[in-house]
């Protein structure tokens, strides 16, 4: 291929002999030339297709996905961002529910709507977060940082509250600690009573409790978010069902 | 004259199909060994899933609402490469690309690839213009990138990158990878890539950075697919052969660097073209592939009508007439002139 072949172009050079300055949303920039005229817009089928496709597939997310408010608590991955900001950034790429040591993480279902749905959910049903021995493997997984590495110390992820209608030392004054004797942050305490009593402060919300709860078929200690821990204890008061 | 022997000219073709093939499937047991190896304890070696490193939406969405700077280079790098070649990623690397590309196309779809293509005479005039068409894929680019900021992230139904990854996890845990299926259907239904060319937002994304580096030519440009008009017969096969669908290659008046932006550089029109020469894949002004064939352009230009290998493919009704020596030699200059 010669310079010379390359220029002595024939074809539609005869048609039409400038080339419009076109951008990437047109058809037929750069090489293919217009014909004579600016080239007529046409929206062929596989436009109206693209369009469907996009349409339905986001269209169909909105209208499926609602949320349910009576669904679960929904907890993050230790250390994640505050949720405006972590429901955002998350790309949903279940990154982070791949590399969890323990299993604790799942992708959220649909009842937590379409800004939540797919994102990861600490499930303390499924086990205990061991954030303090895995390494924080699902922060070091998130491609986006929606997952930070606060220090150990400062990992909150929720609060444990303990339903006392449900719990078979309140309800019945069984002689129930398992909950107490799991905890490794000495946050659950039995009272004068030989009772579970939940000390906030010192709660990871890591989810031992709620993972080793007797109570069939919900546990009686369930890990709230931080911002959605019911006031008191029972009552009939719960605020969701697991 | 060099006249090449059909074998030997078969042997050529499938060099290069082979060895994207190749390389799209090592990319392909890259990522799922990636996203496979990523489950506890980590890795020593495969300390972060690249591929969702690499993906500029993600790590523009992330820029957009990050408070800290994150490690954007792989991306970055990225986007620069785009700008030097054009949109190999999408031919070459992509993983839910490959997958999708390996999904058989029904015959009947090949008609409609030619669409786009302005018909032209055997003298290579064209005799009807052409229309441009919207392109979907740039609007969803942009209503995406614009809803970003107000706290809507749809990229996790749109990025391909986030949908192979959230598939893969999805069948490693045993759960159905429904976006994954619908997007199957969609390559059944409407052409392995068409998810690719019309909708996919990083396409688009990819597509606008090759737009960006236009300007490159092919000595300066780290790969190109070259045409050189002189020597083309304008029989279609490119368009035809193209997994993308696109139909600038067999469209383009010009010789010199293709500057078709949705060309994922896949090579797949340089094997299908049986004139020798007449498309070429570049490499800072290095061929490293050429097409070879027995089709030579007529003493007047545009294609020999003796040689019925080399005739015009299209199967589209408004080309029956392209093809008919004596129908388009009276009409092809009259609209021309």
């Amino acid at each position: 291929m010669t310079m010379a072949k390359r220029e002595g172009n024939r074809g539609d050079e005869r048609v039409v002999p400038a080339a419009g300055k076109t951008g990437p949303g047109k058809r037929g920039e750069g090489g293919s030339l217009g014909s004579a005229g600016p080239r007529p817009l046409k929206v062929g089928r596989r436009d109206l297709l693209a369009l469907g496709v996009a349409g339905l597939l986001s269209g169909a997310a909105y209208a499926f996905l609602r949320e349910n408010p009576r669904g679960a608590p929904l907890l993050r991955p230790p250390g994640a961002q505050d949720e405006g900001e972590f429901a955002d950034r998350c790309l949903r790429c279940l990154a982070c529910v791949r590399a969890c040591m323990t299993g604790c993480l799942e992708p959220a279902g649909r009842e937590f709507g379409v800004d939540r749905f797919l994102t990861p959910r600490f499930n303390p049903a499924l086990a205990k977060c061991e954030f303090e021995l895995c390494g924080r493997a699902c922060a070091k997984a998130c491609p986006v940082g929606a997952i930070g590495l606060p220090p150990d110390r400062e990992v909150r992820i929720g609060v444990a509250w303990v339903d006392r209608d449900r719990c078979i030392a309140w309800r019945d004054g069984k002689d129930c600690l398992v909950c107490h004797e799991r905890c490794a942050y000495q946050a659950i305490e039995p009272d004068g009573r030989g009772r579970p009593r939940v000390l906030e402060e010192r709660c990871t919300g890591c989810g031992a409790c709620q993972n080793t709860c007797v109570t069939c078929p919900d546990p009686a200690i369930v890990v709230y978010p931080a911002s959605m821990v019911p006031r008191s204890g029972g009552g009939g008061r719960r605020r969701g069902r697991l | 004259m060099r006249a090449r022997k059909p074998t030997q000219k078969r042997e050529a073709r499938r060099t290069l199909h082979y060895t994207r093939r190749s390389v799209q499937l090592a990319f392909l047991a890259a990522f799922l060994l990636l996203a496979w190896a990523a489950s506890y304890p980590p890795s020593r070696y495969l300390r972060e899933n690249f591929f969702l490193r690499v993906d500029p939406l993600g790590a523009l969405s992330a820029f957009m609402r990050a408070s800290a700077l994150l490690p954007l280079w792989p991306a970055m790098a990225l986007l620069l490469l785009t700008f030097l070649s054009g949109r190999f990623f999408c031919g070459w690397i992509c993983p839910l690309g490959t997958v999708l590309e390996m999904i058989p196309s029904p015959l009947r779809l090949k008609k409609r690839r030619m669409e786009g293509i302005r018909p032209r005479g055997v003298d290579g005039a064209v005799l009807l213009p052409g229309a441009r068409r919207p392109r979907v894929k740039y609007l969803l680019l942009l209503a995406l990138l614009v809803l970003l900021p107000f706290g809507v992230n749809l990229l996790w139904l749109f990025d391909p990158l986030v949908i192979a990854h959230r598939s893969a996890v999805q069948v490693f845990t045993g759960s159905l990878p429904l976006l994954f299926l619908g997007l199957l259907v969609l390559a059944l239904a409407a052409g392995p890539r068409f998810w690719c060319q019309e909708v996919c937002p990083l396409g688009a994304l990819l597509s606008a950075a090759g737009w960006a580096g236009r300007g490159l030519r092919e000595d300066k440009a780290l790969l190109s697919l070259v045409k050189d008009e002189a020597a083309c017969v304008h029989c279609g096969r490119c368009a035809l052969a193209c997994p993308f669908w696109i139909t600038e290659v067999a469209d383009t008046g010009r010789s010199g660097r293709l500057l078709a932006f949705d060309c994922a550089l896949c090579g797949e029109c340089l094997e299908a073209c049986p004139a020798d020469g007449a498309l070429s894949l570049v490499s800072l002004g290095r061929r490293i592939a050429v097409s070879t064939g027995p089709c030579k352009p007529s003493e007047s230009g545009g294609r020999r009508r003796d040689d019925p290998t080399c005739q015009w493919e299209g199967m589209s009704p408004s080309f029956e007439g392209a093809g008919d020596g004596e129908q388009t030699r009276t009409k092809g200059p009259g609209r021309g002139g």
